[in-house]
């Protein structure tokens, strides 16, 4: 009888300690906690690497991915303030830049990236005469200067220097710039989200858009404009809120309008973000701004505005439409751009300083790594030249700036940490969205060219149960 | 006569093994109602639920013999 008492005490005590280990685990109480994606097995709080079809099946341990860009979610049992994620790989298709994204706002499906591994960087690290400062390299074509703010006060033309990750502390200004009255009004209907450059002094912002719903999604639709200043910080903004009108029947609403004025805004670049979902279609923009520079992409809605001209200073231009009536041969400067068939993104690369673009019809999406315009003369980038995937190392450039970690080696793969802050990301059903960057690499093509990823360690950190407590208290 | 009492014992075991199984599956029910994965990310329920049900299956067997 007294064995049977033993066993029930001993099973009941096993019971205990398990429920207490997993209340542990939720809790997390000392507020940091790692978790571990080997690719041998499904991972309950890292999920697969998704969409598949830019993926291979895991094998012994690690997955191949094939195509740009890859996602994973991250669960999380509490809040945490930090994620710390170390990326182990093998970089087979050699791609230039790899990047690693976490997800801040759904509708404009904007991520704040961080460096993995940049292949120029490393070259340049490697021959260049270089330079730290807290995690920013100065790299140098020739010795000449000994620190960054050395460099920054006698600045070089803008054309001999390359960037990334890195915000310059200098603001570009417009010397010659004269703010006029004059309302300009930008004609081309754009669906979704979008953001461009603007650039103000002495006047005041004056922008108003036409807006109407198209009501072919289930849901709210709500339009909110935020403008930054170059220093990403917010200082205005405005929200236009749902027609009421939240089915998906397909009622287009009557247009409305959305004013933005703001005063007294020092002299500068300024950053406009409207954020919103492809329901919501701008029909006209009116501005009494002289600049109005697309930032990478634009969503041409209406197949029936024909010979419409843009002009951007991108390297790349990509274009793709979902509809039929979107198919044509696009000109840009003397080459043409075919785009014959729907769902599928057609590039030309290798483009001039500013191109300009012909198109017969809307009802397309141009996309680019800089900024389209309706003048020449209005394009307005206030970045320097981007050690990107596009970069192509000229003889002018002869000075790097990076705020960039080099992947460390470990046997036959390559290790890479970045750190995000938790607390701007957005859930997504209650889960962190990451995704990986891999441009160039495209599942399309019959390219055998794949980047092998062998795991993921995320190292979360936060208050600890402790400090939540006495907040609490 | 041995042989009657190791059943025996075996039975009391597994009876144990049976309340104890059920009570962690009204457990673990309960926390993961109350913060959802906390258990089955480390723990497979069904397994757990399989295990207490071929226990009881054990455990009538041995009932019905002993009466």
């Amino acid at each position: 009888m007294l064995t049977i008492t033993k066993i029930r005490l001993f099973l009941w005590l096993i019971l205990l300690i398990t429920a207490g280990w997993l209340g542990w685990q939720a809790l997390v109480p000392n507020g940091q906690i790692s978790y571990i994606y080997d690719f041998q097995k499904p991972h309950i709080f890292i999920s697969e690497l998704k969409p598949v079809e830019r993926t291979l099946l895991p094998q012994d341990g690690s997955q191949a991915v094939i195509g740009d860009p890859i996602y994973f979610d991250l669960y999380t049992p509490r809040h945490f303030d930090q994620a710390k994620v170390t990326l182990t790989f093998q970089n087979t298709a050699q791609v230039p830049v790899i990047a690693m994204g976490l997800l801040q706002d759904e509708q404009s499906w904007q991520f704040i990236t961080q460096p993995v591994q940049n292949r120029w960087l490393d070259q340049l690290l490697a021959s260049w005469v270089k330079i730290r400062q807290g995690e920013t390299w100065l790299l140098q074509r020739q010795p000449g200067y000994t620190s960054l703010e050395t460099f920054w006060q006698q600045p070089v033309p803008a054309e001999e220097i390359a960037v990334y990750n890195y915000q310059p502390p200098q603001q570009p200004t417009l010397v010659n710039y004269q703010a006029t009255a004059t309302q300009h009004v930008f004609p081309y209907q754009l669906r979704g989200a979008y953001q461009f450059y603007t650039y103000i002094a002495n006047e005041a912002v004056f922008f108003d858009w036409l807006i109407k719903d198209l009501n072919l999604e289930v849901g709210a639709d709500q339009t909110e404009v935020v403008v930054y200043n170059l220093a990403n910080e917010i200082v205005g903004s405005i929200a236009l809120p749902d027609d009421n009108n939240i089915s998906d029947n397909g009622l287009v609403s009557l247009q409305r309008s959305l004013n933005l004025q703001h005063h007294n805004l020092p002299a500068g670049v300024y950053k406009v973000q409207v954020k919103t979902n492809n329901d919501i279609v701008t029909t006209e923009i009116a501005t009494k701004q002289q600049y109005l520079s697309f930032i990478n992409q634009l969503q041409l809605f209406s197949p029936e505005q024909k010979n419409l001209v843009l002009y951007t200073d991108s390297p790349i231009l990509l274009a793709q439409t979902n509809q039929a009536a979107g198919l044509q041969n696009i000109s840009v400067n003397d080459r043409i751009l075919r785009l014959d068939r729907s769902h599928e993104q057609v590039s030309l690369t290798g483009l001039d300083s500013i191109s300009t673009i012909q198109l017969a019809n809307g009802g397309l999406i141009l996309s680019g790594k800089g900024v389209f315009s309706l003048q020449r003369g209005g394009l307005l980038n206030p970045n320097f030249q981007q050690v990107d995937s596009y970069f192509k190392l000229s003889d002018n450039i002869n000075y790097v700036m990076a705020n960039y970690n080099p992947p460390t080696s470990t046997g036959d793969s390559q290790m890479a940490t970045v750190d995000f802050a938790l607390a701007g990301a957005e859930l997504l059903a209650g889960k962190y969205r990451f995704m990986l960057s891999l441009p160039g690499l495209l599942a399309e093509d019959q390219i055998n060219d794949y980047i092998i990823l062998k795991e993921i360690k995320i190292d979360l950190t936060g208050k600890t149960l402790w400090q939540k407590l006495r907040e609490k208290l | 006569m041995a042989k009657i009492a190791g059943k025996i014992i075996v039975r009391d075991i597994i009876k144990e093994v049976y309340y104890v199984l059920g009570g962690a599956m009204v457990l673990f029910g309960l926390m993961e109602l109350i913060k959802p994965q906390i258990v089955i990310a480390y723990l497979n329920l069904n397994l757990i639920f399989v295990v207490w049900l071929l226990s009881g299956i054990i455990l009538l067997i041995l009932n019905k013999q002993h009466d």
